[in-house]
């Protein structure tokens, strides 16, 4: 097989053509005749000089242009003999040239003919002189219709100005020029143009110079600036030769010739003979470049020294040591101590000189260089952080950069002074909370009782001793029709009614809403099946009841918090220590009590409703959660990234909600925008206790272990665009901190006290206190979840499930394989391919034209690579659809000759490297042809070229599966598509 | 030398000075004069009453811009820039004595009001009554006897205001009004007995107003109406039917006092959001009302119609309210910690048209100088009295009056003040009613 390329290779090109056709006709096709000619050429350059090794640079050659020369030739001889006669025969006539016209023809007419035909005339000399008669050439030879051309030739005319004829004609007669008529039959002339009339002179045949119609035309359209050529219609409908569109009834429905899928074997003998030229040595691919000479170059590299000139310009020299480098300079180098200062205050950039001039008695007492470390440091800094831009020092006044709040006096009014402190509790206020009219003060503490106090003058106006243990939650039913207290104290709810405070149609309204639900409690105890019911309704015992206590709710666990809906029917209360009963939701009107959650999420701290949807809040240790009652499920898992939250409230809107935290932070939540706090407040030294927004202002508090309630300006806007503005307004000291207790609830008055008068509620010496400004609490629309508490906790699982699958995706990600941009470190190009390509050398003799090669002892990773096309202009849908054939293509080939390496390959990732290619289909062979060379598969994929690129184009070459070290030898030098 | 120099010249400085005032008696010729510019309010109003050369020397106070002079006219000319050339109009008046302790009585509880009484049948020795947080209104003689006790609010006192020289009335935050009858025989013992009761709010009545000639009384309570009641049980309508909660029966027997009869109101005034925290009759004209509330509302009410005729809102909550008569003005204590001055009339734009700020905490008790028109005593919850002048706002509180006793800290609020002939009357948090006298200018003299 070898054998005969090589004789065709030397067999002369031109006969090589036919001999190939069909191949040749389908490249012709498509390709440029630049490609068609390089193998040719290629050959020719070959054979002339074996030492020619490069690849890409093919000398020009063109079989055409050989042709062309041969067909302009002959003409232009032609025109030469001519000359050459026309040459001689004015050599002849030269004599006669210069008698008159006259007289020549007087001569000739009386000269007689002698026998052999001629006249004999004298001449002006006396000289004979013959005179041939005419030479009648015949018919045959008649060229009388042939115009009279003035054989002068190119030359300049005005050397014929003085005679009366202006060249000769072929018969070397001399062509007369025309008599001109005097100077009224000129401006005649001009007064009846004739056609085409230019008034200009043909220099050629001393006449008027007339155009014809036809150069007319072409002048006027040269003129337009059009193609003077005749019909060119420069609007012309396109020819799309390629077009997009796909016919339904074609003009042929002929099948694609089979030859466009039939690997070309043209083109293979031409890859093939690259191959042979790799394997030879002729051609040595991916030869490194010369590195590239600098445009510059450096004038003094090779200097010598010189005698002075002032021609002779030396390399600059660095300026010699001065005397204040000097380690002992003398006295006036030294510098004085406002200079000192001064170059000590500036910036290192301002200094004059980054030295400070310094006296040493000797030169052994010259320390080390005491910058030496951080030089040595921040140039290291410098390499690894590489920053190559030098820095601009920012001129900016730091206070600019501050956002701009506005100023306290501006937010007014808010609270500023201690307006009351309500004197009787024993022990620490646990709670506080103003009831929704304004007028009156629950508190609850450790002395166990829930008090009530008139706002405005600090009047204990009821109280009622309900355990020994504390009241932990004191909240007012945030109902403007009602009064009652639902108060937390152990493990009881109490809700109570105080007597005598209010009106009495408004106690008796109270105390309807407390006792309507008796009957039904009992009825909801009796289920047997039912679990026991997570709170327990009873009536109070004789002495709590006289006092005020309608209904005794009891639970299991101390309950540490309590929260009313809006409606005002349901309460929630939060015994942390509760597990999956840390939550129950007492619903007032039927007397039964619920657990929304099976399983307890951690410690519980507090639970809130939403202002007006309904939604219920739930606050763990770490993470607030908001469940949809309505749809029961969870909506969202705030987290605030506080390590143990201590209380939060949500604000009017609903949109915002503030934490705090017991490791001192208040951090403020904008829901629409993350789960992540926007905002973190540090400013108390110690645990938040409480935090409390305004219903009515933009106002919230936080209170805290430090003694302290911080007031803040907390505006939220309507336009969802803004951001809430956040601004610190007053610290509110007052309470004493015992036991490193500080203020321990905070609430804010609804209406009253707006501006500055946090209600202060203190005790006795030696107690907390809670604090208090105002509020009502939250709530949401409660009818809807009503006996939907079964299906909340289903969500409630849901949510784990989903927590589940959310850890799963970041598992797989562990096996993505590694990033591509590995490939093309270079790496293995060394031993393992030395040995590789030994190996190939033998393999040579299995003659193989494929020879792939299964790389049985490269043991490296595998990979393809997709060298496409990039000249093309490919859109990207196209260059992946040829990806993909090429692939396949490899896949196929690869799966037949090279099996192992396929396994290979799938084992490692399938790892396949899309590289571009810039070179046109020369490139694209030449690569192939150095794979196929190294025993890598490589299919040039052929596009049909029914949309986008002319038909049969070479669009991407697949190289591989093979070894990486391999690949890199052929592909190595491309850059990644 | 011209240091030397420059306090002589100082002394020889002259400024054109015009007296003027408000009181004809003390009126002297309008005619600007020369005085020197050390002169302090001393030294002015020595040349005032060489002026009147009268035989007794008043002394005066010397009133510019709005406020005292405090310091001599030189200092006042270059605090507020003024060129020595021009003429200052001085505004003298009579100087204000400052109030002398005079007595306290000493309660069982908080006292939330106190109400004098001159109008005695039977002798001229006027009396105090005090209403207390323990639901008893008691009646003082001013040697601090108890003349006598009423018992019958269920629970605290509020308010107290004096019907006439024989009738009182209280109310209480069991949302009643009671009106009692007080006859005194001349002898310590008195009696007090309950003539009639009111039922109709439906929280505390926290203030109380009358009005002696239409025998009207005006309440104001915390559920954010202003009742109209008649002081006469003939006018009065009957009281509404009230479903009582049931209760045990000791707490019924102790809610059972003697029988009183019951009435209703004239009108409930509703339009204020908040709690109503003060009332007060127009000083001219008994058909016109106001009332001020939580809610920063000052509202005029025609009492004939119970309509509101016009609303202002102020800056802060109203805590406090009084009229000042001869000014035709509203002073309103706020729980800003300041009194404003209000022209109640429809057309006054300004809601405020002087602000009095000098209290610390929030101002609960006003009281007019029934003796000078532009005296003005207030409580605060900041344990003080203050005694204001309304000519000068600037100036901040005349005089400001301490809570006197044993074992006070400072800090006990005053919840009521009444300015009457026999001087401020004030009660508070500290259980005490305390009496300052304030001589009238010129009576010590």
């Amino acid at each position: 097989m070898a054998g005969s390329i090589l004789k065709k290779r030397k067999a002369p090109t031109r006969e090589d053509v036919p001999e190939h056709s069909d191949s040749e006709d389908e490249i012709r096709q498509g390709l440029s005749n630049g490609a068609l000619n390089d193998d040719d050429e290629d050959e020719d350059s070959e054979a002339d000089s074996n030492s020619d090794d490069e690849i890409d640079v093919f000398p020009e050659l063109g079989s055409d242009d050989e042709e062309d020369d041969d067909d302009e030739n002959p003409s232009e001889d032609e025109e030469d003999e001519e000359d050459e006669e026309d040459e001689e025969d004015e050599e002849e006539d030269e004599e006669d040239e210069e008698d008159e016209d006259e007289e020549d023809e007087v001569d000739e007419e009386n000269a007689e003919v002698d026998e052999h035909g001629r006249k004999t005339i004298l001449d002006s000399a006396g000289n004979l002189r013959y005179i041939y008669p005419e030479v009648d050439t015949g018919y045959a030879s008649d060229d009388s219709d042939r115009e009279e051309t003035n054989t002068v030739g190119n030359i300049d005319m005005s050397l014929y100005d003085e005679y009366p004829h202006v060249g000769y004609n072929i018969n070397g007669k001399k062509i007369m020029r025309p008599a001109k008529g005097k100077a009224l039959d000129a401006l005649l002339d001009t007064i009846d143009v004739p056609e085409g009339w230019t008034g200009m002179m043909d220099k050629s045949t001393g006449g008027d110079l007339k155009l014809s119609r036809e150069e007319l035309e072409i002048l006027k359209k040269i003129q337009m600036d059009e193609i003077p050529t005749d019909g060119y219609d420069p609007y012309a409908p396109t020819i799309e030769y390629f077009t997009s569109k796909l016919e339904v009834m074609p003009l042929s429905a002929a099948p694609e010739p089979k030859r466009r899928f039939v690997p070309s074997k043209h083109e293979h003998k031409r890859v093939m003979k690259i191959v042979r030229a790799i394997k030879e040595g002729r051609i040595v691919p991916n030869k490194p470049k010369e590195p590239e000479q600098p445009a510059f170059y450096d004038i003094w590299a090779n200097e010598v020294a010189r005698p002075d000139h002032i021609m002779n310009i030396p390399a600059p020299k660095l300026p010699p040591p001065t005397h204040d480098e000097s380690y002992n300079p003398p006295e006036e180098y030294l510098p004085t101590d406002a200079e000192k200062k001064k170059w000590e205050d500036d910036d290192p950039e301002d200094r004059e000189k980054d030295y400070l001039p310094r006296k040493h008695k000797a030169l052994r007492v010259v320390p080390g260089y005491d910058r030496f470390i951080n030089e040595r440091f921040e140039r290291c800094l410098d390499l690894y952080l590489a920053p190559r831009v030098r820095r601009n020092k920012l001129n900016i006044d730091p206070e600019s950069l501050l956002p701009k709040l506005p100023s306290p006096e501006q937010l007014r009014p808010f609270p500023t002074v201690t307006a009351t402190v309500y004197r009787g509790h024993v022990g620490r206020v646990r709670s506080l909370n103003v009831d929704p009219t304004g007028v009156w003060l629950a508190t609850g503490g450790d002395d166990g009782t829930v008090r009530v106090w008139e706002i405005i003058s600090g009047r204990e106006v009821w109280k009622i001793k309900l355990a020994d243990e504390a009241v932990n939650s004191v909240k007012w039913r945030p109902t403007q029709d009602t009064s009652i207290i639902a108060a937390a104290a152990g493990d009881d709810m109490y809700l109570i009614v105080p007597p005598s405070i209010f009106d009495p149609e408004r106690e008796i309204e109270s105390r309807k809403v407390l006792e309507h639900g008796y009957g039904t409690a009992a009825n909801a105890t009796k289920d047997p099946l039912k679990k026991e019911p997570p709170g327990k309704w009873t009536k109070p015992e004789e002495k709590l009841a006289a006092e005020g206590v309608v209904v005794q709710v009891t639970v299991k666990m101390t309950i540490k918090h309590l929260a009313w809906h809006r409606r005002g029917d349901y309460v929630a209360s939060v015994s942390p220590e509760g597990q999956n009963r840390a939550v129950a939701i007492h619903q007032l009107s039927r007397h039964t009590s619920q657990t929304p959650f099976r399983k307890s999420k951690g410690l519980i701290q507090r639970v809130e409703f939403h202002p007006s949807r309904p939604i219920l809040f739930v606050a763990t240790q770490r993470y607030i959660r908001s469940y949809d009652l309505a749809k029961q499920e969870l909506i969202k898992t705030l987290m605030p990234g506080a390590r143990w939250i201590s209380s939060f409230d949500i604000h009017n809107g609903g949109d915002n909600i503030i934490v705090g935290a017991f490791d001192k932070r208040l951090l403020w939540h904008d829901m629409e925008l993350s789960t992540k706090p926007y905002r973190t407040l540090r400013y108390h030294e110690k645990a938040i206790r409480a935090v409390k927004y305004h219903t009515g202002m933009p106002l919230f508090v936080s209170a805290s272990d430090d003694g302290t309630i911080q007031v803040f300006h907390g505006m939220v806007y309507a336009d969802m665009m803004e951001n809430p503005l956040i601004v610190p307004l007053k610290i509110l000291r007052g309470h004493k901190v015992t036991q490193s207790l500080g203020v321990l609830d905070v609430d804010w008055h609804p209406t009253h006290f707006q501006q500055h008068h946090p209600q202060l509620q203190t005790m006795k010496p030696m107690s907390q206190f809670a604090t208090s400004v105002i509020t009502t609490v939250v709530a949401a629309s409660v009818g809807y979840y009503i006996g939907k508490t079964s299906g909340l906790r289903k969500s409630d699982n849901i949510h784990d499930l989903k927590e589940v699958a959310k850890v799963s995706p970041a598992v797989e990600d562990n096996f993505t394989p590694p990033p591509e941009g590995e490939k093309k470190d270079g790496k293995g190009k060394g031993k393992e391919a030395e040995e590789w390509e030994s190996e190939e050398e033998s393999d040579e003799d299995s003659g193989a034209e494929d020879g792939i090669s299964g790389f049985e002892d490269l043991k490296e990773e595998c990979k393809m690579v997709l060298v496409v096309r990039t000249d093309l202009g490919m859109t990207k849908g196209k260059i992946a659809a040829q990806c993909g054939h090429a692939t396949l293509m490899c896949y196929k080939a690869a799966l037949r000759h090279a099996p192992e390496l396929i396994k290979r390959w799938e084992t490692w990732g399938q790892t396949k490297v899309a590289v571009q290619c810039k070179g046109g289909e020369e490139e694209l062979l030449t690569l192939q042809a150095t794979a196929l060379s190294l025993g890598v598969t490589a299919k040039i994929v052929h596009d049909a070229g029914r949309t986008q690129i002319a038909s049969g184009s070479a669009t991407v070459l697949g190289l591989g599966p093979a070894p990486r070290s391999v690949v890199d030898q052929i592909s190595g030098g491309l850059k990644l598509l | 030398m011209m240091e030397i120099d420059a306090p002589d010249a100082q002394q020889q400085t002259q400024i054109q000075v015009k007296f003027v005032t408000r009181d004809p008696e003390i009126a002297v010729a309008a005619a600007p004069i020369l005085v020197p510019t050390n002169l302090k309010r001393f030294g002015l109003s020595q040349v005032v009453n060489h002026l009147l050369s009268s035989d007794k020397s008043i002394p005066f106070d010397f009133l510019v811009d709005g406020a005292y002079l405090r310091s001599t006219l030189d200092a006042y000319i270059i605090q507020n820039g003024l060129s020595s050339e021009t003429t200052l109009t001085l505004e003298y008046v009579r100087a204000a004595i400052p109030p002398k302790f005079l007595t306290s009585f000493q309660h069982d509880d908080w006292v939330s009001s106190v109400a004098a009484s001159t109008h005695n049948k039977h002798n001229n020795d006027p009396v105090v009554l005090s209403g207390s947080y323990d639901g008893i209104a008691r009646v003082w003689n001013l040697s601090g006897q108890v003349l006598s006790e009423g018992a019958g609010h269920t629970a605290g006192i509020k308010s107290v205001k004096w019907l006439d020289a024989e009738s009182f009335v209280t109310s209480s935050l069991d949302r009643t009004l009671r009106i009692w009858r007080y006859t005194a025989d001349g002898t310590v013992a008195a009696s007090i007995k309950p003539a009639a009761e009111y039922i109709g709010h439906k929280s505390t009545v926290e203030s109380l107003a009358v009005n002696q000639q239409s025998k009207q009384i005006l309440s104001a309570s915390a559920d954010g109406t202003v009742g109209l009641w008649s002081a006469l049980p003939k006018q009065s309508p009957a009281a509404p039917e009230i479903e009582l909660p049931i209760r045990s029966k000791k707490r019924k027997m102790a809610a059972n006092g003697p029988k009183v009869p019951q009435y209703g109101s004239l009108a409930m005034l509703k339009g204020h959001q908040g709690p109503v925290s003060g009332v007060a009759f127009a000083p001219n004209d008994a058909t016109v009302g106001y009332s001020v509330s939580w809610d920063n509302m000052i509202k005029t009410w025609d009492l004939t119609t119970g309509v509101n005729v016009t609303t202002k809102k102020a800056k802060n909550p109203i805590l406090s309210l009084a009229t000042m008569k001869e000014l035709n003005l509203l002073a309103c204590g706020t729980s800003a910690r300041h009194i404003i001055l209000n022209d109640p009339r429809e057309n006054a734009e300004a809601v405020s048209t002087a602000t009095l700020r000098g209290h610390t905490n929030a101002v609960v008790g006003l009281s007019a100088n029934p003796a000078n028109e532009w005296e003005l005593a207030s409580a605060g919850h900041d344990g003080t009295v203050r005694v204001w002048d309304v000519r000068a706002s600037e100036s901040g509180a005349l005089f400001t009056i301490n809570r006197e006793g044993e074992g006070l800290n400072g800090n006990e609020k005053v919840f009521d003040v009444e300015w009457s002939k026999i001087g401020i009357v004030s009660g508070g948090e500290d259980k005490r009613v305390q009496i300052n006298a304030t001589p009238k200018a010129g009576e010590q003299a």
